[in-house]
C-alpha cells in the first residue's frame, strides 16, 4: 500500500513539474528607459540582465567570429545594451527566425537577407528605418526596401571570384584570362600539366549556380537587351528556358570541357577547398569569408582573386551584393534600443567595426571606405567598376528558387538536358510567386 | 478495470494519456485541418478552405512523387537486406563459436551510432575527392575511382551504408528469438539425418515469425521516415535524386513555406504507412498461422 502511495505521489508530482515546465514565463519589468508605448509581445527571449543594461538578442546566420569586431564596438557606443548574439545554421535559419516571429517573438535585431527582408516586411515584422537608411546608398538599401520604405541595413558587401594560385600561373607562364574563352585555354593549359584547373565542390548547389549566373551576367544581365531580366522574372513576365538557353550553352563548356565533372558530385566545399589550398587545384571559386581557411591550412599559399568573364573583355564580374541586412524586430519590447544599436552600426566607426572580421567586401554607407586587401588586387577592376551582381537578390518572392536553380543544375551536368533543367526552374519560380 | 492496479488505474494511464493528446493527437488533427487550407509563410493568419487543392498537387508535383518513390525503395532495400543478412548472420553466430560474443558486438557497433554522425562518415569514405578512402585504395590497387554519388547511384550508395549500419541490429532481434527455439527440435531434426540447410528453412526460419515481423515492420516505417543519413550525406541531392518524403517535407513544407502542401503531404505519407503497415501485419499473420 505504501509503494502504491508512493508511486500515486510521484505520479503527482511528475506531472505537477510537466504542468509548471508547459506554463508561461512571468516577464521582470522592463526598466524605464527601455520600455516603449507600444510594447509588444516579443518578450520571451529578452530580458533584463542587470539594473541598467537591456539585453537584445541578435541572430545571424554567420558565426560570432564575424561580429566579434562589431560587437566589441557596440558594447561601447550603446552601453545601456547588450547583445546575446545567437547563431543560428544556414540551413535552418529562415525557418526558425520565421517561426519565432509569426508567433510575435524573435531576434530584437535580426540579420536578414533580401528575400527574407521582403518576406518580413509584407508580414509587418520588421520595423522601417528610412531615417538611418538615408545614410547609406540606394544600391545597397533597395534590395531591403519594400512599399517606400528601408527594413534593413545593408552589411558589408559580399563577393565571389575565383582565387587563384599566383605560384602555379606564374612558374607554368600562364596569363590571367581576360575573356570566357582564355579562361577554358587557360583550364586545358593545366589539365595538359597533369593540375586540376578548378577545385569545386559540387555536392553543394552552390557552385554551379554562382559561375554560370555570373557569365550569365556578364553575357546579358548587363546588356540593354537583358538588364531587366531580373525584375521582369519577378513579375513572372519572363522565363528562364527560352530566354537564357543560348548562354548557359555557351557556358557549358565548363562541362564538355571537362572543368567541371560529375566526379565533383562527390565532392564537398571543404574537400575542394583542401584541393585548392594543398595545390592540387590550381582555381577555386569563393569568397573573403574563405579566406582564412585557406591560409591557415596553408600559410605559405600565394593567392589572388580573379573575376568571372564572359566572351568579351571586360573589367569583369563578381557575384555579390549587400550583406546581411540588419533590421529590428517591430514586436521586439525594446524595440527603441534595437534602433539605436543600428543607428551606432550606421556610422563609419559601426562600419569599420564590422569590416574588421569582413574584410574584402565594402560599405554603402555614405564616407565609409576601406582598403582592399592585396588578396583581391586582381579583382579590383570588377569592384571598382561596380560589376558585383547578385541575379536572385531581384527575384523578390521568388528569391528561394536560386536554390532550385542550383540543383537542377547538378542534374544538368550529370546528363538532364537544358531545357529540362530551365523549365524546372520557371517552375520553382513560378510556384513561388504564385503564394 | 483491468489488471491488479484497479480504481488507480485512471490516474497512472491520465498523464501519459493527455502526453500523448497534446504531442500527437493534437499536432495530428491540427496537420488535417491546414492540408484543407492555403496556409503559406506569407498567409499565416487568414487561413481560407481550398480542400482538396494541396492534395492534388501533392500528386502533380513531380518532386513530391519522387520522395515518395525515393522513400519507398529505401525502406523495401533497407528492411529486405537487413532480413536476407540478419538471419543467417544470427543463425551463424548462435552457433557454440569461441568468438561469437566478440562478433555479435562487431556486428551491432555501428548500430550504436547516430545516423548523422554515420552519414558524414559514410560521405567522406565514398568522396572522389583525393581524401576518399575506397576511392584511394581503388586508385591505389590501379584501378579506376567510383563516382557513388551520381543521380542513379546516390540513393543506392546511401542504402548500402545504412544496411552496413542496421543490419547488427537486426542480426541481434533474430539472435534473441534464436535463442528462445527449443533445442529439442534440433536435436530431432538431427536424429532423423536432416542436413544443416533443410534444419534452417524448416525449423529456424518459420520460427523466426515474431522477429521478422518486429524487424520488417520497424524497418519499413523507418525506413519510409528516412532523413538523418540522406541529410548528412547528399542533402537530397544531387539535383532532387534523394530526395525522400521526409526532406521533400523539410524542404518544400517548412524552408519554402508551402506548409498546407507540406502537410498534405503528411497525411498522404501517413496513409502509405498505415497501409504498408497493415499489409505487412497482415501477411505476417498468415504466415504465422501456416506455421502453427
Amino acid at each position: 500500500m505504501k509503494k502504491r502511495l508512493l508511486a500515486l505521489l510521484m505520479c503527482g508530482v511528475m506531472t505537477a513539474g510537466m504542468l509548471t515546465g508547459c506554463g508561461a514565463k512571468e516577464e521582470a519589468p522592463a526598466s524605464d528607459a527601455a520600455t516603449t508605448e507600444e510594447a509588444p509581445a516579443a518578450e520571451a527571449f529578452t530580458e533584463e540582465a542587470g539594473s541598467d543594461k537591456v539585453t537584445l538578442r541578435m541572430s545571424y546566420w554567420n558565426s560570432e567570429d564575424t561580429v566579434a569586431a562589431l560587437l566589441d564596438y557596440l558594447a561601447e557606443a550603446v552601453p545601456e545594451v547588450e547583445i546575446e548574439y545567437q547563431f543560428i545554421d544556414n540551413d535552418n535559419y529562415n525557418t526558425v527566425v520565421d517561426t519565432q516571429l509569426s508567433a510575435g517573438e524573435g531576434p530584437d535585431i535580426i540579420c536578414e537577407s533580401p528575400a527574407s527582408a521582403l518576406k518580413h516586411a509584407k508580414l509587418g515584422y520588421l520595423q522601417p528605418i528610412n531615417d538611418l537608411g538615408a545614410k547609406y546608398s540606394t544600391a545597397g538599401t533597395s534590395v531591403y526596401s519594400y512599399d517606400g520604405n528601408v527594413y534593413a541595413l545593408p552589411g558589408i558587401s559580399w563577393f565571389e571570384g575565383i582565387y587563384f594560385n599566383k605560384d602555379l600561373f606564374e612558374e607554368n607562364s600562364i596569363a590571367l584570362p581576360t575573356t570566357f574563352d582564355e579562361y577554358i585555354a587557360v583550364c586545358k593549359q593545366f589539365q595538359e600539366l597533369g593540375i586540376k584547373p578548378l577545385a569545386a565542390g559540387l555536392m553543394s548547389w552552390e557552385p554551379m549556380l554562382k559561375n554560370s549566373l555570373a557569365f550569365t551576367s556578364a553575357e546579358y544581365f548587363s546588356t540593354e537587351e537583358g538588364k531587366n531580366f531580373n525584375a521582369d522574372y519577378r513579375e513572372g513576365k519572363v522565363t528562364m528556358n527560352g530566354t537564357l538557353n543560348p548562354y548557359i550553352e555557351k557556358w557549358s563548356e565548363m562541362i564538355t570541357e571537362g572543368i567541371y565533372t560529375t566526379d565533383m558530385l562527390g565532392i564537398d566545399h571543404t574537400q575542394a577547398l583542401d584541393e585548392f589550398a594543398t595545390g592540387t587545384a590550381a582555381m577555386f571559386c569563393s569568397g573573403p569569408w574563405d579566406y582564412e581557411a585557406i591560409m591557415a591550412k596553408n600559410p605559405d599559399l600565394n593567392i589572388d582573386m580573379m573575376p568571372f568573364q564572359g566572351t568579351t573583355a571586360s573589367d569583369g564580374w563578381l557575384i555579390g551584393g549587400p550583406g546581411c541586412g540588419f533590421a529590428a524586430n517591430a514586436a521586439s519590447e525594446h524595440v527603441d534600443l534595437a534602433v539605436k544599436v543600428l543607428e551606432a552600426l550606421s556610422t563609419v566607426e559601426g562600419q569599420a567595426a564590422l569590416w574588421e572580421n569582413n574584410q574584402g567586401g565594402s560599405s554603402y554607407l555614405t564616407g565609409a571606405e576601406f582598403e582592399l586587401p592585396a588578396a583581391y588586387s586582381s579583382a579590383s577592376s570588377a569592384l571598382n567598376a561596380g560589376n558585383v551582381y547578385c541575379p536572385w537578390n531581384e527575384w523578390g518572392d521568388a528569391a528561394a528558387a536560386h536554390e532550385n536553380y542550383g540543383l537542377e543544375f547538378q542534374s544538368y551536368l550529370d546528363g538532364q538536358d537544358l531545357e529540362t533543367t530551365l523549365s524546372n526552374v520557371d517552375a520553382a519560380v513560378e510556384e513561388l510567386l504564385s503564394k | 478495470m483491468p489488471g491488479s492496479l484497479g480504481k488507480y488505474f485512471a490516474i497512472f494511464i491520465v498523464p501519459a494519456l493527455i502526453i500523448y493528446a497534446i504531442f500527437c493527437i493534437l499536432p495530428f488533427g491540427f496537420t488535417i485541418y491546414y492540408s484543407f487550407t492555403n496556409y503559406t509563410d506569407m498567409n499565416p493568419t487568414n487561413l481560407d478552405w481550398v480542400w482538396f487543392e494541396n492534395y492534388k498537387k501533392v500528386f502533380q508535383t513531380p518532386l513530391m512523387m519522387t520522395g515518395m518513390k525515393n522513400s519507398v525503395i529505401y525502406a523495401i532495400l533497407l528492411t529486405g537486406f537487413q532480413v536476407i543478412l540478419g538471419l543467417p548472420l544470427a543463425a551463424v553466430l548462435n552457433q557454440k563459436l569461441k568468438t561469437k560474443n566478440l562478433l555479435r558486438s562487431i556486428f551491432f557497433f555501428p548500430a550504436v551510432f547516430s545516423s548523422l554522425i554515420i552519414g558524414y562518415l559514410w560521405k567522406y569514405i565514398l568522396s572522389s575527392a583525393d581524401s576518399g578512402l575506397i576511392n584511394s585504395i581503388l586508385i591505389g590497387l590501379g584501378m579506376d575511382s567510383v563516382n557513388f554519388f551520381t543521380s542513379k547511384a546516390a540513393l543506392y550508395s546511401i542504402i548500402a551504408t545504412q544496411v552496413w549500419q542496421w543490419t547488427g541490429w537486426a542480426m541481434v532481434i533474430f539472435l534473441a528469438n534464436l535463442q528462445s527455439v527449443a533445442e529439442e527440435l534440433y536435436e530431432a531434426a538431427r536424429i532423423d539425418g536432416a542436413s544443416t540447410g533443410r534444419i534452417f528453412f524448416n525449423i529456424t526460419l518459420p520460427l523466426m515469425c515474431p522477429s521478422v515481423k518486429i524487424v520488417v515492420v520497424t524497418g519499413l516505417i523507418g525506413g519510409m521516415k528516412v532523413f538523418d543519413s540522406i541529410y548528412s550525406m547528399t542533402g537530397g541531392g544531387p539535383g532532387n535524386a534523394t530526395q525522400t518524403v521526409m526532406t521533400v517535407m523539410m524542404d518544400k513544407g517548412i524552408s519554402d513555406g508551402f506548409y498546407a502542401t507540406g502537410a498534405a503531404l503528411g497525411v498522404c505519407f501517413f496513409v502509405v504507412v498505415l497501409l504498408i503497415s497493415a499489409l505487412v501485419n497482415n501477411l505476417m499473420s498468415k504466415w504465422s498461422k501456416a506455421i502453427s
